[in-house]
């Protein structure tokens, strides 16, 4: 089936998030990003897909960046915390 | 999503001066809004009012400054003679289950046209700035090619698939909807992010010798990197500069599109003016030989009396002739009669003489010798056959023949002539070599921007490449002595999210990709006749678009068919991309045959969801036939038609 693509949050997210986490579970992504993987949490892919698509219009970049860098210092405490346990 | 159009209002938009409020409301069960007329009455300048009030363009492809500079052109002339100088088109429709009003004016009071936009969502007025986005986060003009889709464009859309610049602008429309430059960007934002905290990792190492050898490393890197991004620039300014002049020199296209038809016509005109004189000597020469050759041809008439009369000597010489041998058979009956003889003619026994026989004998040779007195030759057949032969009976015939085909010839001439004179009018500042060499400009910069857009790919890979290379960086550095366990973290984020977002971008498009080929090849069995030869349509990665037979082989099909492949494609496209959305066709059935524009109605249309706006001649569908295909499945009908006769104004009246 093709994906809705006008949806309330613009062209295509749906199913871009749906190709997102489809690509999470790709089992060579499971073994070479075990880590960080394993550190991110369902409502982190949405959270992606979402600042990606409310600042697809922006030629400033910086907005992206940091909620970008917001989401990522949750996410790095995670693989923080994986990392200190697999040493 | 939702959208669907309710109405639409014209004011002095081409040959509307005014349509209040056409109701395009559709049903499930009635989808389809039918808008029947002639040619040249006004459909297509419906169908780009439409245009213009989404997009503020008037064909495909056209940005709103260049469609400024030909709105005059649809300025209601009437109007415009009566002073009015506003046109205006609003479209209301429902999206979201919210009501939208979106209003286009154009102010003809100066030199230049002043386009103004009104977006309103229920009562909230939209920011002048954000109606733009409004509209494309809702329908999208660079997918507007496939719910916007003139049928004259359906002849081309098949061979334009073949090549790499259409097949690039599909795939760049599709990618658009799904939003894969919002993945694109945020690849290429998280891929700096990465680099950064590659830096700053390299930086914390302990060991001397490991931070100069990465940053060796990442220095050559970036050097590489900044090297290919500054040519992929370079290329990309200059092939935005050939767009820029591609645009302009089809904006002189278009200008010159009625003188080029002009041109065309003349130089058929002046091969058929040339071809009628060839024609036209010819015959004169025939006429001549038949009046060289058939001078007794106007003699026939004397010589058909003369002949008559010899043919009325002839006889009557015959007939006496008949009638001596007449009396000389009875002479020798009654001879024979007397001496007991036998019939000179049956040879059977003669009855014996009586007293009147002799005397009847006696009469009989009178009668001979009174024959014979008048006599005077026998018929004169020799000259009867040679008066035949003087009378020429097929000259005058062809002859008259010949001043017809002439009459014929020099009348057509005379009008070709005039028609010329006409078309060298028009053309007399604008010689057929100008016209051609904007044509040889045009597939200069096709060609130019081909091969801009070809040395654009081969930046990816090298680009990729590059990636990679930093990539295996980031991964050594956390092992390495005095690497920051919270940067290693960060770095395990960014590299992740980054590989995630490439293959997502793939993964995505493929799908769609898959999704299109699937519908347009259902859709394409449902729509041929003879569907038993063919698997469907394969969609290739980079769009090119075959037919193919039951063993996967491409197969070369007809013009026909052609015209199913890209309808196919259209109405997949179109179901990927504007999902629930309307469909306007004009004249989506002009190039088909009778037998598949049922087909087509009846399973093509459907799948185009539940509002299919379409715009048809007679030619192509009459209303008899409309209804008889599509009965209750039509939501509305209208009618365009000429009150007054006058080509610059059209009203449009409800059939149903």
């Amino acid at each position: 089936m093709v994906h809705q693509t006008n949806d309330d949050s613009g062209h295509g997210r749906a199913g871009a998030l749906e190709a997102l986490r489809e690509v999470a579970g790709e089992r060579d992504i499971l073994n070479d990003y075990r880590t960080a993987h394993g550190a991110f949490q369902a409502e982190d892919y949405e959270q992606l897909i979402s600042i990606a698509w409310r600042h697809q219009f922006n030629d400033d970049r910086t907005k992206f960046k940091r909620e970008l860098q917001e989401l990522r210092e949750h996410v790095s405490l995670r693989i923080l915390a994986k990392l200190e346990v697999s040493e | 999503m939702s959208l669907r159009f309710e109405n639409v209002s014209l004011k002095n938009f081409g040959p509307y001066r005014t349509i209040d409020s056409l109701n395009l409301e559709t049903e499930a069960e009635a989808p389809i809004v039918l808008i029947h007329g002639e040619n040249t009455l006004g459909k297509t300048s419906l169908f780009r009012a439409l245009r213009w009030c989404l997009y503020g363009s008037l064909l495909p492809q056209q940005v709103p400054a260049h469609a400024n500079r030909e709105l005059s052109k649809y300025l209601n002339r009437p109007a415009a003679n009566d002073g009015e100088n506003l046109m205006e088109v609003t479209i209301r429709f429902i999206a979201n289950d919210q009501p939208y009003q979106l209003v286009r004016r154009a102010n003809f009071e100066g030199e230049s046209p002043r386009v103004t936009t009104d977006l309103r969502i229920g009562p909230t007025v939209v920011q002048q700035a954000s109606i733009e986005a409004e509209i494309g986060r809702l329908l999208h003009p660079q997918i507007s090619e496939f719910f916007l889709f003139d049928g004259e464009l359906l002849k081309d859309f098949y061979d334009r698939l073949h090549t790499d610049r259409e097949r690039d602008f599909i795939r760049g429309s599709i990618d658009t909807v799904l939003g894969i430059p919002a993945l694109q960007l945020a690849q290429r934002d998280v891929a700096e992010l990465a680099e950064d905290v590659v830096q700053r990792q390299t930086k914390a190492l302990r060991s001397s010798s490991d931070r100069e050898r990465f940053n060796r490393q990442l220095r050559e890197l970036k050097n590489q990197q900044e090297s290919v991004e500054k040519d992929r620039q370079e290329i990309q300014e200059a092939l935005q500069s050939a767009g820029v002049q591609l645009k302009r020199v089809k904006e002189d296209i278009a200008a010159v599109a009625e003188l080029q038809a002009d041109a065309r016509e003349q130089e058929t005109l002046e091969s058929s003016i040339e071809g009628g004189k060839h024609e036209e000597a010819k015959i004169r020469e025939d006429m001549r030989r038949l009046l060289a050759t058939g001078w007794l041809a106007p003699a026939a008439g004397r010589l058909r009396e003369v002949l008559e009369k010899v043919e009325s000597q002839n006889n009557a010489a015959e007939e006496k002739q008949r009638a001596i041998r007449a009396a000389h058979d009875r002479v020798d009956v009654l001879r024979e009669r007397i001496q007991g003889g036998v019939c000179v003619t049956c040879h059977q026994k003669l009855p014996p003489p009586d007293e009147s026989t002799s005397q009847q004998l006696k009469e009989a040779e009178e009668e001979v010798a009174r024959l014979g007195a008048t006599a005077d030759g026998g018929p004169n057949l020799q000259l009867e056959r040679r008066i035949n032969a003087l009378i020429d009976t097929t000259t005058v015939q062809r002859y008259r023949e010949k001043q017809e085909q002439l009459h014929t010839i020099v009348s057509a001439q005379f009008d070709r002539n005039r028609r010329l004179s006409v078309l060298k009018d028009r053309l007399k500042d604008n010689d057929a070599a100008k016209i051609r060499s904007l044509g040889d400009e045009q597939e200069r910069l096709d060609s130019v921007i081909d091969r801009y857009e070809q040395q654009l790919k081969m930046f990816k890979p090298r680009l990729d490449g590059i990636a990679t290379e930093q990539q295996k960086i980031a991964r050594q550095l956390p092992r390495l002595r005095g690497a920051q366990p919270a940067l290693a973290a960060e770095s395990a984020f960014f590299e992740y999210v980054r590989i995630l977002l490439e293959r997502t971008i793939e993964q995505y498009q493929e799908r769609t990709r898959m999704e299109v080929e699937k519908a347009a090849s259902e859709m394409f069995i449902k729509l041929v006749r003879d569907s038993q030869g063919y698997k469907g349509l394969r969609i290739g990665r980079d769009y090119r678009v075959d037919l193919v037979g039951h063993r996967g082989e491409p197969v070369i099909t007809s013009e026909g068919g052609k015209q199913l492949v890209a309808l196919s494609l259209i109405g997949a496209l179109k179901q990927a991309a504007v999902r629930g959305g309307p469909v306007v066709l004009d004249s989506p059935l002009a190039r088909l045959d009778l037998d598949h524009r049922a087909n087509v109605l009846q399973t093509w249309v459907p799948w185009l969801g539940n509002q299919a706006i379409l715009l048809v001649q007679s030619g192509e569908l009459t209303e008899h036939q409309a209804r008889s295909i599509m009965g209750s499945r039509i939501g509305q009908e209208y009618r365009i038609y000429r009150p007054n006769n006058d080509p610059e104004e059209a009203l449009i009246e409800r059939t149903q």
